[in-house]
């Protein structure tokens, strides 16, 4: 029941029409049935729609029937009514369905009650892996999973012996990187549909931040195990790229109501832009002249290995290719 | 000027070294005229770039002096020229003849200006005899600098003289006189302290009997430098590849020790107590290269061997510090954008001897001289979680023949055998 109908200034069962209240964003912040009898609009407390914009005159338009077409008329308003995205100014405008019109700052949209609506959509974080990502437990599984992540990465690149202190000023700046990110996304979330959703948008941080360590370990040892160094970049972008979609997808699901494909796509290229323009920059980097080698060596425990070795004749057979690139450099 | 001629009439100069039979301001008047500065003057700013030292010797109006004191104009001819300028004020352009980048040599000709050459003497003094060094050093005029010849230099690549005695930056070029007023070598570099070196006469004679009386153009001084450098690098491949490499133990590990004379070989070790990374360093280089420009020094031959343990880390981490150890290149040759291609590199595993390596080769390309390279390798052994073998061959201006030769060598001399076992 809306503030009108409890009013009983209209009656469900005559609605010809609704009005549709507009925030900045286009999303419908409140609607209000419309028999066809006159409604006044304006930011005066004794209209029937009451618009709280400085922009907008106590009286500012009606709206009412004549022969049998809604029809919209400005009261003579300081800064005026307009239609349409071109903001044509209306003093009598008669009203189609879906028909938009701007007052002060503030917008109405007039729909017919036989106007579709659209298909009712699944809510995708009631069921599966969304669903899965709400749960606590499911936060604190994240939460542990990703300070394992960080306390390795802070563990390989440590060359003296391990001390919590250090470890945790190592990982320090990183959770704090995670916190700003997770905040960032319930931000969106808050405004974009009026919920937070902290919690899920933490889980899915966590998990991202541990989904990224271990995608890029995976790959650099799967590279070195396969001796494929040449490829360590491409894969290792591919990888971080594929991971990133998936947060991001799953970040935008919460956070906004548009469609899943639109979703994947937004995803996809945030992330490729994400991982991709300092690529870009590395590739730049490294075609610039450096009087010294640009050396990627990847090591693992021998253990790690599974291929055989080349001969050293082998090897620098190989680098004769090397040899003919570098004449036509 | 007739004195010292009658002197060696009479005199030989062995014997005038052991009576002392000339002294310093003798020597000096008598031969102060033979000695010039050669400034390298840049055209667009009119000025001097660099200046050294020279002498005449040869044909009429010859100078003999280094090469490194003239490279910009061997490099760049249409942005400088040169001149000499002499004790009494005489100045006039030079022209460039020939050189002998190798031995940091070069002939000049100076126009309109021609007093008698000095003589070149047919062999080395005895160790001990007084030699007189003559020169501009940092243009405060012609000086004198009163030393004695101390041999061949020990562990040199390019033979050179010891000269105790000071040379100083701008008698580059200039001569050293026994006392019979011959020319017994050219001053080219000090090492301080009175270490000075000397190139010999006899390559100084070389190059002058070799040289033509007309001016060289740029593209034949390439090709004429081009040549003598790949001859150099092949006769320093073939002797190194003619031998068995000798080799040292690094805890089980045998590595390349010092491939010949010329190259010295120093260790050093750093331990931490817990043992989080130990390691032992062995390093070899030769003690000299080949100047050919400012920033491209070349002929050289240096490598690195670090034998790194750990008690405390585990494989992963203690792979992943040297991981982070071999990004950084251990050894550095220099080369500016104009004179050396980027390196390019490809990496992979190796077999050999048992032992697994994982090695990093990198070459690049000498713009200016055709066929000459300069190489990178790095490779680590995987045998061990707890300790590993890091070593760094860098080849700096070689064929790409040699370079494959002397690589491939570098590795096949290396052998593991478990201590333990």
């Amino acid at each position: 029941m809306t503030e009108l109908q409890e009013q009983g200034v209209v009656s469900a069962e005559v609605v010809a029409g609704v009005i549709e209240m507009l925030n900045r964003n286009g999303q419908v912040t409140q609607r209000v049935p419309w028999n066809g009898s006159k409604l006044r609009v304006g930011r005066a407390y004794d209209n029937d729609i009451i618009i709280n914009d400085p922009y907008v005159c106590p009286h500012h338009l009606e709206l009412l029937t004549e022969s049998g077409s809604r029809m919209v008329q400005d009261l003579g308003s300081v800064n005026g009514t307009y239609s349409g995205k071109k903001r044509n100014p209306v003093n009598t405008m008669a009203l189609q369905d879906g028909s938009v019109i701007q007052l002060g700052h503030s917008e109405l949209r007039f729909h017919l009650a036989s106007g579709e609506v659209a298909p009712t959509r699944k809510d995708m974080t009631r069921r599966g892996v969304l669903a899965w990502l709400g749960k606590p437990r499911t936060l604190l599984l994240a939460s542990l999973v990703a300070l394992a992540a960080l306390a390795a990465d802070a563990a390989l690149v440590n060359p003296e012996q391990l001390r919590l202190l250090t470890m945790a000023g190592d990982m320090l700046y990183p959770l704090i990187a995670l916190l700003i990110w997770a905040g960032f996304w319930s931000l969106l979330n808050r405004v974009l549909i009026h919920q937070a959703n902290f919690q899920v948008h933490l889980a899915i941080s966590c998990l991202g931040v541990a989904g990224l360590f271990f995608s890029t370990e995976l790959v650099a040892t799967l590279s070195f195990a396969f001796g494929v160094d040449d490829w360590l970049p491409w894969l290792g972008l591919f990888s971080n790229v594929v991971v990133l979609t998936a947060v991001i997808y799953a970040h935008l699901r919460y956070a906004t109501t548009v469609p899943a494909g639109r979703q994947l796509v937004i995803a996809t290229l945030a992330s490729i832009v994400m991982f991709g323009t300092p690529e870009i920059g590395v590739v730049i980097a490294r075609n610039e002249f450096s009087s010294l080698p640009y050396l990627e060596p990847l090591l693992r425990p021998p253990g790690f290995r599974l291929i055989q070795g080349e001969t050293v004749d082998g090897f620098f057979d190989q680098a004769q290719s090397l040899r003919e690139k570098t004449d036509r450099d | 000027m007739r004195f010292l001629p009658m002197m060696l009439l009479c005199v030989s100069p062995n014997l005038q070294a052991q009576t002392g039979g000339v002294d310093t301001p003798e020597v000096f008047d008598h031969w102060r005229s033979r000695v010039v500065q050669i400034q390298v003057i840049d055209q667009q700013a009119q000025t001097k770039a660099g200046t050294g030292s020279g002498s005449f010797v040869g044909k009429p109006g010859w100078i003999l002096t280094n090469y490194h004191v003239i490279a910009e104009l061997a490099n760049q001819p249409g942005q400088y020229r040169a001149r000499y300028l002499s004790d009494n004020g005489q100045s006039g352009p030079l022209e460039l003849l020939a050189v002998d980048a190798v031995h940091d040599l070069a002939v000049l000709k100076a126009a309109n200006f021609a007093p008698p050459p000095l003589r070149l003497a047919e062999q080395s003094p005895p160790k001990g005899t007084r030699l007189y060094s003559m020169g501009y050093p940092y243009e405060i005029g012609l000086s004198i600098v009163e030393g004695t010849y101390n041999g061949m230099q020990d562990k040199s690549l390019y033979e050179k003289l010891h000269f105790t005695g000071s040379i100083n930056p701008g008698m580059s070029g200039g001569p050293t006189l026994n006392q019979s007023g011959e020319v017994v070598g050219v001053n080219v570099s000090t090492a301080g302290n009175q270490v000075s070196f000397l190139v010999p006469a006899q390559f100084a004679a070389a190059l002058v009997n070799s040289a033509r009386d007309e001016p060289v153009g740029a593209d034949e001084l390439n090709r004429s430098v081009t040549a003598q450098l790949l001859k150099n690098q092949d006769e320093i491949s073939t002797r190194l590849l003619s031998v068995e490499i000798p080799t040292t133990n690094l805890n089980g590990y045998r590595v390349p020790a010092a491939l010949a004379p010329y190259i010295s070989c120093w260790g050093d070790s750093e331990e931490d107590q817990p043992k989080e990374l130990a390691h032992v360093y062995y390093d070899c280089q030769t003690q000299d290269d080949i100047f050919l420009n400012e920033t491209l020094y070349t002929g050289v031959i240096r490598y690195q061997h670090g034998l790194l343990s750990t008690d405390q880390l585990d494989p992963l981490r203690f792979y992943r510090q040297l991981e982070e150890q071999s990004s950084y290149p251990q050894l550095y040759l220099e080369g500016e954008e104009n004179t050396v291609t980027n390196y390019r590199c490809q990496a992979n595993f190796v077999d050999h001897s048992d032992v697994t390596y994982k090695l990093t080769f990198c070459i690049r390309r000498y713009r200016e001289f055709a066929g000459l390279y300069d190489s990178y390798m790095t490779l680590t052994s995987l045998v061990r979680n707890d300790e590993a073998l890091q070593s760094t061959l860098v080849l700096g201006g070689f064929s790409w023949i040699n370079i494959r030769n002397l690589s491939a060598r570098f590795i096949e001399a290396m052998r593991w055998s478990d201590p333990g076992s």
